[in-house]
C-alpha cells in the first residue's frame, strides 16, 4: 500500500499563539499517552509532526500539521478526528476560521482540515509500500530472533552449528513457539529495488529525449540562472529572521527527530521558475523513479515533503530522520547536496551555488547556518516506531521477508550478518 | 567561507600544544584559575605571553626544550580581559555555552554519576574556571621551576586564584585498563610531520582557525576592530581588511578527567569469560577485552591480527596504524562495529556512503587530535592508588563538528553505524545492562550486562588563542 502525506497549513489567532504554545508543547510533552490527540491508536500513522512558524515578522503566524500514513487522506482524517476530537479542537479554536462551537461535528472539522491542507510538491518515503503494521512485524519479528538466538547461545546449543542449521532453527521458532509470525506482504521492500532499476532506465530515456529536443531552451535557461548566481553575490544580503532557540532542545531529543524549514523563494521569475521545476524533478525522481529508500545516498530520512506557502514565495520542508540534527545536515553536506541545491539555490539567503550543483549544501558551515536560520519549532512529534531508523527497518524487512526463503549459504550467512 | 589555497603554518604563532605532544616529558600539571582581578592578570599576562612554548620547528630530539608550557581560556575569562563582546558573539555557540552547559551535556552523555552537577571543576556547582595553564616537564623540580618562577603563578599580585589543580605522571604508554594508547593521531598538512603509514593527513583547518579545512573553505574567525589594536599585534583579517584576525592560529581545546573503574573492567571481563565450571578464563577475557576496544592490549589493531596479540607488531608505528576495515573486515569478524577504535574512527567502513574512499572521506572531517595523559590518584594513609584515568585533552577547530560529533553521533550513539541498541563498550555511560554485539560467523554473539567504566569528573572548553593574540590580551583595555 502506498504512502501518503498531508499538510495542513492554518494561521494562528495572535492573541492564542501563547496559549496554542503552551498547548502543543504538553502534548510534545507525552506525545504517547496526551488525552489531546491519541496518535498511538491511529493505525495507519507512520510519523506526524506539528510546527508553529511565527519567528519570522514578516509573515503571520502558521500552524503546520504534517501526517505521514497509509492509505487516503480521506480515510486518515477520519481516523484523527475520531482519535483526536478534543485535540483538534483545542489546537485549530485558536486558528483562523475554525468551524464555530456549535457548528462543529466531525463532518465541517473534516471540511476545515481538508480546506487548509496544501499538497505536497514533492514527497519522499523511505521505506516505499510498507505499511505500519508491516514495519512493526518486521520489528516484532527480529526482535523475537534475538531473543530465541540469545537464549539459545546461553544453553550453548547454536555452538558449532552451521548457517543452514541455524536458520533452520529460528525458522522453527517462528512457526512453532513464537507469538510473532512474519507476515511477508505480496510486494516487499526488496522488489521496489527493482522498480527502482525499471524506472531508472525509463528515466534516462525519456530525460535524453526530452533534453535533446529542449536544448537549445535549456541552455539558455541554465546561462540565466548563472548570470543571478553572478550578480546575487554583489547584492547586500537580506537579514534572516530570528532563531527560535527551542530548535535547540528539540533537534535530537530521541532516535528519531523532526526537522522543518521555511526559506523565502528569491523574488525573480526565472528564480520562481527554477524552483518549481528543480522542486517537480526532484519528487518525480523520488516519488515514481528511485524507489529503493535512500535520499541521493542519505539512509537517515524516513518522510520528507515540500510544500509551497504563500503562493510559492516561501518553500517549506517537513522530514522525519535518525540522528542528531547535525549529523542529519552534515549527511547532506557529504552526500546529497547535489538534490537540494537544484531547488534551494533559488532561496534567500542560502550559501552560493555555481550552476545549481555546487557548492550550496556543500558549504558545511554555510550551510548548517543557513538551516539553523531556518529551522522552525516542532513541539509535537510522533512515531509509530520512534526507536528504528531507516537502516534497522531496512535491515528488518530483509531478514524477515528473506530468512525463510533464503536458498543459498550465502544468502542465509548474509542475513544472519543483519543481526 | 572563501575557498583558499593551503596556506603555510606559522610555527611561531601556533602554540606548542597543536603540532607537539611533548612525548619527552612524561610529568605535567594542568593549573586552572579564576580571574580575581583583570587588569593585574593582564599585567601577567604581558610578562608570560613570550614564554609560552610555540611550535616553532626544532631539527634534533636534544633540542627539545624540557619544558613546555602552553595557555587557554574559557569564554569568561576572555570577557574579563576585555575581549570585546562582537568578538566573543563570533565564537562558537558551544565554546560560549561551555561543556557544562545542559544542552552540551546531553550532547556529550554527561548524565548521571558524570553530570556537571557532581564535577569536581568546570560545572555549576564548582568555581568558575577562566584559565587554563598546561605545563610539561621531564620531573616535577622542572614543573615546580615552572609554575613558580618563569609564569609566577602561585603569586597573589598576578591577579588569578587557583581553582583546581591536577597532575599527571606518565609511566610507559598504556592507558589505565592497560592498552596502548595514542596510536592513531592525525597528521596535519602542512606541518612537517613525518607520515606514518595509514595516517590520514588531515587539512590545517581541521584544527587551527583560518586556515583551509577537509571542505576547501576558511571558516570565519572572531576578530576585533583594528581600533583596539593600535600596536597592530594582530594580523589584519583577510576577509574584513577593517579587523584583525584574533582566532587565526588558535584552536579549541577539549579537556575532560575521566575516570576508568579498571577494577569493574576487570572484574566484568573475568565474568562474562568464566568456563563453564566457574573458573577463570584469561585467554578469553583478553580475547573480550580486544573485542572490546578494537586492538589487542599491545597495539595489535584486531582487523590485521584477530587470533594472537602480538607485541611487536603494536608497539610498531610504522605497523600498527596501517589498515581500513573495508577490504578485509567490512562485517566486523575480526574489529567488532561497535568497539571503541572502529566508533572513534570509522575509517573507510562507514554504513553509508559504503564507497570506502568516500567513507574516508567524511570521516575525516571528524578528527580529533589527541593529548591525553594518565593520572593516578594516591591516598596519602595508604599510598594505594584511589582513582586512575585519563586527562583527555584534544584539539580541534571546530568542536561540534569533531570533539562532540564523535561523542554523541558515534560512541554514544546507540544506532551507529546501523547497529540497534548498543553504546560504546568502554567509554559509554551503560547504565548496567548495556549489550555490544560482537559479529562471528555465522551468527553474532551478543554480551550483555556492560556497566558504566568511566566517569567524567570535570571538564571545559578552552580557546587556544595564538601567541600574536596572547599579546593582544595582555594589552586590552
Amino acid at each position: 500500500m502506498a504512502q501518503s502525506t498531508i499538510t495542513i497549513v492554518t494561521r494562528v489567532n495572535p492573541n492564542h499563539l501563547d496559549a496554542l504554545d503552551r498547548l502543543l508543547s504538553g502534548i510534545g510533552h507525552d506525545v504517547e499517552k496526551n488525552e489531546y490527540v491519541r496518535f498511538a491508536e491511529i493505525a495507519s500513522l507512520h510519523m506526524a509532526g506539528i510546527v508553529i512558524a511565527a519567528q519570522d515578522p514578516r509573515f503571520p503566524p502558521i500552524l503546520i500539521f504534517e501526517s505521514n500514513f497509509d492509505g487516503t487522506a480521506d480515510e486518515y482524517l477520519h481516523a484523527l478526528v475520531g482519535h483526536g476530537r478534543g485535540g483538534i479542537d483545542a489546537i485549530y479554536s485558536k486558528c483562523e476560521g475554525y468551524p464555530a462551537e456549535s457548528a462543529r461535528t466531525d463532518a465541517t472539522i473534516i471540511a476545515y482540515l481538508r480546506e487548509h491542507s496544501l499538497p505536497a510538491a514533492a514527497f519522499f518515503v523511505g521505506l516505499p509500500g510498507q505499511t505500519v503494521a508491516s514495519i512493526r512485524n518486521a520489528i516484532a519479528v527480529r526482535e523475537e530472533i534475538n531473543c530465541f538466538l540469545d537464549a539459545e547461545s546461553a544453553k550453548n546449543s547454536i555452538r558449532g552449528l552451521s548457517a543452514f542449521a541455524i536458520r533452520d532453527l529460528i525458522v522453527a521458532h517462528l512457526e512453532r513457539d513464537s507469538p510473532v509470525r512474519p507476515e511477508i506482504p505480496p510486494i516487499t521492500f526488496s522488489s521496489y529495488r527493482r522498480i527502482a532499476q525499471r524506472n531508472t532506465i525509463v528515466a534516462w530515456l525519456v530525460g535524453l529525449l526530452v533534453g535533446v529536443i529542449l536544448s537549445p531552451l535549456l541552455v539558455i535557461w541554465i546561462l540565466a540562472v548563472r548570470y543571478l548566481e553572478v550578480r546575487e553575490q554583489k547584492e547586500k544580503r537580506q537579514p534572516d529572521p530570528p532563531v527560535d532557540e527551542r530548535t535547540y532542545a528539540m533537534e535530537d531529543l530521541f532516535i528519531q527527530n523532526h526537522l522543518a524549514t521555511i526559506g523565502i523563494v528569491k523574488d525573480n521569475p526565472i528564480r520562481r521558475f527554477t524552483i518549481r521545476t528543480a522542486v517537480a524533478a526532484v519528487g518525480i525522481m523520488f516519488q515514481r523513479i528511485l524507489l529503493r529508500g535512500g535520499f541521493g545516498g542519505v539512509f537517515t530520512l524516513h518522510f520528507a515533503h515540500v510544500v509551497w506557502l504563500d503562493e510559492g514565495r516561501r518553500i517549506l520542508l517537513l522530514t522525519g530522520y535518525d540522528g542528531s540534527a547535525l549529523e542529519y545536515i552534515g549527511n547532506f553536506t557529504d552526500t546529497a547536496g547535489f538534490y537540494l541545491n537544484g531547488a534551494y539555490g533559488n532561496v534567500r539567503n542560502y550559501p552560493p551555488c555555481k550552476w545549481l550543483i555546487g557548492p550550496g549544501a556543500a558549504s558545511a558551515n554555510g550551510f548548517a547556518n543557513w538551516s539553523r536560520q531556518h529551522m522552525q519549532y516542532t513541539p509535537v512529534f510522533y512515531s509509530a516506531y520512534p526507536n528504528e531508523t531507516v537502516l534497522n527497518l531496512m535491515n528488518d524487512l530483509d531478514i524477515r521477508d528473506h530468512l525463510a526463503a533464503a536458498k543459498s549459504e550465502h544468502e542465509v550467512e548474509r542475513i544472519l550478518k543483519l543481526l | 567561507m572563501i575557498a583558499a589555497p593551503a596556506d603555510r603554518l606559522d610555527f611561531h604563532d601556533i602554540q606548542g600544544l597543536v603540532l607537539n605532544g611533548y612525548g619527552h616529558l612524561d610529568h605535567s600539571r594542568f593549573l586552572f584559575f579564576k580571574i580575581v582581578d583583570a587588569r593585574a592578570a593582564k599585567r601577567w599576562l604581558t610578562v608570560i605571553a613570550s614564554q609560552v612554548s610555540s611550535a616553532k620547528r626544532r631539527r634534533r630530539e636534544d633540542e627539545l626544550p624540557g619544558s613546555q608550557t602552553n595557555i587557554a581560556f574559557t569564554r569568561s575569562g576572555m570577557e574579563k580581559l576585555g575581549v570585546p563582546p562582537d568578538t566573543i558573539a563570533a565564537f562558537p555557540r558551544e565554546f560560549q555555552m561551555g561543556m557544562a552547559a545542559p544542552e552540551r551535556s546531553r550532547k556529550l552523555g554527561d548524565l548521571g554519576p558524570s553530570s556537571p552537577e557532581v564535577w569536581q571543576f568546570g560545572g555549576p556547582n564548582t568555581p568558575t574556571i577562566d584559565l587554563l595553564i598546561m605545563l610539561y616537564g621531564r620531573d616535577e623540580a622542572v614543573l615546580d621551576q615552572s609554575a613558580n618562577r618563569e609564569f609566577d603563578v602561585s603569586r597573589a599580585s598576578n591577579g588569578l586564584e587557583e581553582v583546581f589543580r591536577q597532575t599527571s605522571i606518565r609511566h610507559g604508554s598504556n592507558e589505565p585498563f592497560g592498552f596502548r594508547d595514542g596510536i592513531s593521531q592525525p597528521a596535519i598538512e602542512g606541518a612537517g610531520q613525518k607520515i606514518l603509514p595509514g595516517q590520514s593527513i588531515i587539512k590545517a583547518g581541521e584544527f587551527l582557525l583560518g586556515y583551509v579545512d577537509e571542505y576547501g573553505e576558511v571558516v570565519p574567525v572572531p576578530n576585533v576592530s583594528r581600533e583596539l589594536d593600535p600596536d597592530r599585534i594582530l594580523a589584519v583579517d583577510s576577509s574584513q581588511p577593517t579587523r584583525g584576525s584574533f582566532g587565526h592560529d588558535g584552536s579549541f581545546v577539549v579537556f575532560r578527567k575521566l575516570a576508568q573503574d579498571v577494577v569493574g573492567f576487570r572484574s566484568f571481563l573475568d565474568r562474562a569469560t568464566r568456563n563453564a565450571d566457574g573458573t577463570n578464563n584469561p585467554a578469553r577475557a583478553k580475547l573480550l577485552s580486544a573485542k572490546m576496544i578494537g586492538r589487542w592490549p599491545s597495539g595489535t589493531p584486531l582487523t590485521l591480527n584477530s587470533e594472537n596479540d602480538d607485541p611487536e607488531l603494536g608497539r610498531n608505528k610504522y605497523r600498527n596504524n596501517d589498515f581500513g576495515f573495508a577490504a578485509t573486515d567490512h562485517d566486523g569478524f575480526a574489529c567488532p562495529v561497535g568497539s571503541h577504535i572502529r566508533r572513534a574512527n570509522p575509517r573507510d567502513a562507514l554504513a553509508f556512503p559504503a564507497e570506502p574512499k568516500r567513507s574516508l572521506t567524511i570521516a575525516n572531517r571528524h578528527r580529533i587530535i589527541r593529548r591525553g595523559r594518565p593520572y593516578h590518584e594516591v591516598s596519602a594513609a595508604t599510598g594505594e592508588v584511589v582513582e586512575q584515568g585519563l586527562l583527555f585533552v584534544a584539539i580541534n577547530a571546530t568542536l561540534h563538528r569533531q570533539f562532540e560529533f564523535i561523542q554523541q553521533s558515534w560512541l554514544n550513539n546507540t544506532k551507529f553505524n546501523g547497529l540497534y541498541d548498543e553504546r560504546d563498550p568502554l567509554s559509554s555511560a551503560n547504565p548496567g545492562d548495556g549489550m555490544m554485539t560482537i559479529q562471528a560467523k555465522p551468527v553474532r554473539e551478543r554480551l550483555h550486562g556492560l556497566p558504566r567504566f568511566v566517569t567524567v569528573r570535570g571538564g571545559a572548553y578552552f580557546f587556544l588563542p595564538a601567541i600574536r593574540a596572547l599579546k593582544f590580551l595582555a594589552q586590552t583595555r
